[in-house]
């Protein structure tokens, strides 16, 4: 251990020396400057969200873009309420949901709702398979979703406007200035979302089979985000950014029971500062963020009111060595600071984590890399976990439309705040969700003059120990402990280009996860669960997106396929597959500076009746129209 | 070749959907229905919060097969709701009080068959029936207790009572009522619907249940979620001279009973507290010995056959999944355990 810090801090040493002697030698292209840190590492899986689908607003929420553009199931509760993520079968919490690198799920929940984060101020979504999330932060076991905003603004001004209307009072407008000069660029965005979510469904679960219409899921948000990018000189960037959501949510009941008024209002309100300064080759990156949230339930017919309230410090440091010209060496120091309060907490609680890793990238032969990294956790002052990784990657000279990489590394995730505290059942004791993950893909290019297509194919297996539940304990409450094993293996494929034929283009993305998660140890010997697969797990998912332009005009198309889920720990019952469609037509104006987007969307075009969660309804046919101004100098 | 890809793709979607599916959660195995209700014991599964999973299974004493969620495969498929709490006869029907689906579902006895489905109030949790015409319904969190007409299926009044009422019986024309949070006892006067006094006793009123005497023998279960933990008593009530004959503490042997049943004779009162526990009527401590121990502290239901005074012990297992429940003769032998739906928390003699 003591190794590793002196090494990490050698290094350090050593980078600053030599680099102040090359300041004369070595200038970079601007675009490189603001590199974010988490390039592809040989062997991790790292895919991008098409950051043309996420521009032209087929999706208005992250939940969706991620679910019909990647292997990732979301879990959604309804239009309007929660909606987590699932990677590989892993739970909401194993999931990392990260704003620039710095990790905003709650301390206190372990976990952030997808619905709460508006889609349109981030210019790009990465998606960090299992262990490629380690080469940011550990905690997402399963993978980890980050949502980036760049300075990438090239033109002097940008003004936008654009306004979705849709079926049961969906109202989503957004407004965006962007401001650039030969320093400063700005980014600012104001978005204000609000649906009725009145929606009407046949419920087949009362006699009579009434049609009835969701009731208290009204839904409103409001969100402010500026980014300000500071060109301190050619080879340092400073950015400051804010990001505040307030969302007032009713929260709706299932068809067999009724509602009781319930609400919540989640606050956040985010800052980052970071400093990225390119020193010759090597990077060093600054970063600080200071995040607040507030949850306040409101259950007026339980009468229950709760606040409850978080801040979070997070800190980062960050660099990027090159050491001859085939090795590249990464390290970095995390410091993170969490306080929570709530009633449900004897206490304020409070939390310290150090995180220190170094990793080694190493170009053995011509086509093949490995990176190999070692990470230190520790927590409140004491010694966490060691975690080391290795990754290969495979990509041969003479054929270069294939490759090949897999990984192997081990990962946990500690407690939530609620798993520890939480009055009654939580528990001090706790030890960390811990897992080893590996996986092994293939990757195949093609490309000519009329298209660019690309096939990948994963095998992932990860098992994990220690996995947290919540049990029957002493005294008649349900109390957290370590009982579990879990199991998790499957194949996540992707098909995805675009090809030119005429005067049509078309873009297609196509994603296929099969998946099967099992219980492999429990605590109890009359737990029905060992052997079976994990609740709300799907099967299999396939998602297929294609955009077909033609001249202004175009037309998108999106179909989604989700197997069957268990609904309890033993699979008595099981929530059976379902399938939904997309289509949208859409044609842009240009005159001038200007230019106009118009867009008609119908989400679940057959009508199709479907629930992804047990008994809670969801819509039928959406109709969305969509129109975007932007003024451009 | 994509777009042709893409046609078939719409065209097959499209015939899939044409067809009529089933949505909501769908069972592995199909239960096997049966017709007959006579000779059994049927199990309250409360199921999950919000997850729609109530049902009711039969236990057939005679060949000891277990039927489950008989409400749904007699009617139509339809899910009996959520949170069902308890289940009571009267007359030729079954009151099954669904908590949180805020209604009570009226059942033949005979084939289990819907009759009706009584609605209007919040949160029910138990009834207690007065005469033909007239039965209260206790309530966890609307301050109230709900009238209805047990023959015409509707509401048809209310007591305003602040606080969780739980536990009601029904002595001459006085109805008796207990409150967890308030620590009360109420008697009810049945033909005015005033409260004519009110006494006290412990935190957690969790069971209640009437002797051939007519006394009442309340089960309370403290507070486990404080600090400190409160520890839970027993009360034995007699309604003639209104007054507490018994009062036994939990503290010394640090137990919370809930779940308080009689048997044949009434010789031994049963109750849970983790473990289950037998005691006689005269003892005047709670016992050290437990009944039926269990490691899992997952013991949710329990039930005493009034012909033959086998015990009946539904286990939640995670309150999740399904639950079991087991079965002892008197003298403590095991007899069986069978597999029923999710948190058994009640058993209904027929």
């Amino acid at each position: 251990m003591k190794y590793v810090v002196a090494l990490l801090l050698l290094l350090v040493a050593f980078s600053f020396s030599k680099t102040w002697a090359q300041m004369d030698t070595v200038r970079l292209r601007e675009v490189n400057i603001i590199d974010n840190n988490q390039k592809i590492h040989p062997g991790f899986k790292q895919v991008e969200i098409d950051s043309f689908a996420l521009k032209s607003k087929h999706f208005n929420s992250l939940a969706d873009a991620l679910q019909n553009l990647s292997t990732v199931y979301i879990k959604n509760y309804g239009p309007g309420t929660i909606a987590t993520l699932s990677f590989r079968g892993t739970g909401a919490n194993h999931t990392e949901i990260q704003w620039n690198g710095i990790n905003i799920n709650s301390p206190m929940l372990g976990l952030h709702d997808l619905n709460l984060i508006p889609i349109n101020s981030f210019s790009n979504v990465e998606i960090n398979y299992g262990a490629s999330s380690l080469n940011n932060t550990s905690g997402g076991i399963g993978g980890s979703v980050n949502l980036i905003s760049k300075p990438n603004f090239n033109n002097k001004l940008s003004l936008e406007y654009s306004d979705i209307v849709g079926s049961f009072q969906n109202y989503n407008s957004q407004k965006s200035i962007k401001l650039r000069n030969n320093r400063i660029q700005s980014h600012s965005y104001f978005i204000r979302n609000t649906a009725q979510n009145n929606f009407p469904f046949q419920n087949e679960f009362v006699p009579g089979k009434p049609i009835q219409y969701q009731e208290n899921a009204n839904f409103k948000q409001t969100s402010f985000v500026q980014d300000v990018y500071v060109k301190v000189n050619s080879k340092n960037v400073i950015s400051l950014k804010w990001w505040f959501t307030e969302s007032d949510r009713q929260i709706p009941a299932t068809m067999l029971s009724k509602h009781g008024n319930e609400r919540e209002i989640d606050k956040s309100n985010r800052f980052l500062a970071e400093w990225n300064s390119q020193q010759g080759r090597t990077q060093i990156i600054f970063r600080s963020a200071y995040l607040f949230e507030e949850i306040d339930w409101q259950s007026p017919a339980t009468n229950l009111f709760e606040i409850s309230r978080a801040d979070v410090f997070r800190n980062q440091f960050r660099i990027n060595i090159p050491i001859k010209s085939k090795i590249q060496l990464n390290s970095g120091i995390d410091y993170d600071f969490e306080n929570a309060s709530t009633v449900n907490y004897p206490a304020n609680v409070r939390r310290e984590k150090l995180n220190l890793f170094t990793s080694l990238e190493h170009q053995i032969l011509k086509g093949l890399n490995y990176r190999l990294s070692l990470r230190q956790e520790f927590l409140n002052n004491k010694n966490l976990a060691f975690l080391p990784s290795f990754g290969i990657d495979f990509s041969p000279e003479k054929f270069k439309f294939f490759s090949l990489k897999g990984n192997i590394s081990k990962n946990y995730k500690i407690p939530s705040l609620n798993d520890l505290y939480w009055l009654p059942g939580g528990n001090i004791n706790l030890k960390p969700e811990n897992g080893i993950t590996q996986e092994l893909g293939i990757e195949l290019r093609a490309k000519n003059k009329f298209s660019n297509l690309t096939f990948s194919l994963t095998y992932f297996n990860l098992l994990m120990n220690d996995w947290i539940q919540w049990s029957p304990g002493r005294f008649n409450y349900f109390e957290a402990n370590n009982v579990k094993k879990v199991k998790s293996s499957g194949i996540e494929s992707q098909l995805s280009g675009a090809i030119q034929f005429w005067k049509i283009k078309l873009i297609s993305n196509n994603t296929l996860l099969l998946n099967e998660s099992i219980t492999k140890a429990v605590a109890e010997e009359n737990d029905q669960s060992l052997g079976k697969i994990l609740i709300y797990t799907p099967d299999y998912k396939i998602s297929s997106f294609s955009r077909l332009e033609f001249q202004k005009y175009y037309l998108t198309f999106h179909q989604l396929w989700i197997g069957k889920r268990f609904v309890n720990r033993d699979n008595s019952l099981f929530m059976p597959a379902y399938q939904l469609s997309t289509v949208g037509v859409g044609r842009s104006f240009e005159i001038n500076n200007i230019s106009l987007q118009t867009q008609l969307i119908c989400r679940n075009i057959f009508n199709t009746v479907y629930q992804e969660i047990a008994y809670r309804p969801m819509p039928g046919r959406i109709f969305e129209l969509m129109i975007n101004l932007k003024f451009t100098k | 070749m994509k777009k042709t890809i893409l046609a078939t793709a719409i065209a097959v979607l499209f015939f899939a959907c044409k067809k009529d599916k089933e949505t909501g959660p769908q069972p592995t195995v199909t239960p096997t229905p049966i017709s007959s209700f006579a000779n059994g014991v049927f199990i309250v599964n409360e199921g999950g919060f919000n997850a729609g999973n109530a049902n009711i299974s039969f236990y057939n004493n005679s060949t000891q097969a277990i039927t489950n969620n008989v409400f749904s495969s007699v009617n139509n498929n339809l899910p009996l709701g959520d949170i069902a709490q308890s289940m009571q006869k009267f007359g030729d029907k079954i009151f099954i009080v669904v908590n949180n689906s805020s209604k009570i579902e009226v059942v033949n006895l005979f084939d289990f068959k819907s009759v009706a489905t009584i609605s209007g109030m919040g949160s029910p949790r138990f009834i207690g029936f007065i005469n033909s015409s007239k039965a209260y319904v206790t309530d966890l969190f609307n301050n109230k207790i709900h009238i209805i007409n047990p023959s015409t299926y509707t509401k048809t009044g209310e007591i305003a009572i602040n606080g969780w009422t739980e536990d009601i019986s029904i002595v001459a024309d006085t109805a008796y009522v207990t409150n967890w949070d308030e620590k009360k006892l109420y008697l009810i006067n049945t033909q005015t619907d005033a409260v004519i006094s009110t006494l006290d006793i412990a935190e957690g009123a969790a069971g209640m249940v009437k002797d051939k005497n007519n006394h009442l023998w309340i089960a309370c279960s403290g507070n486990t979620w404080g600090t400190p933990i409160v520890y839970g008593k027993i009360f034995k009530f007699n309604p003639y001279t209104r007054s507490f004959e018994k009062e036994i503490d939990g503290a010394s042997v640090q137990q919370n009973p809930s779940k308080i049943c009689l048997d044949k004779n009434n010789e031994n009162i049963y109750y849970l507290s983790g473990n289950v526990y037998k005691m006689s009527v005269n003892a005047s401590s709670l016992p050290t010995q437990s009944f039926v121990a269990t490691s899992s502290f997952s013991f949710y239901g329990l039930g005493v056959n009034p012909l033959n005074d086998e015990v009946f012990i539904g286990d939640a297992v995670d309150f999740s999944q399904n639950g079991t429940v087991s079965v002892f003769n008197a003298n403590g032998t095991g007899k069986g355990i069978f597999s029923v739906g999710v948190s058994p928390n009640g058993f209904m003699f027929n």
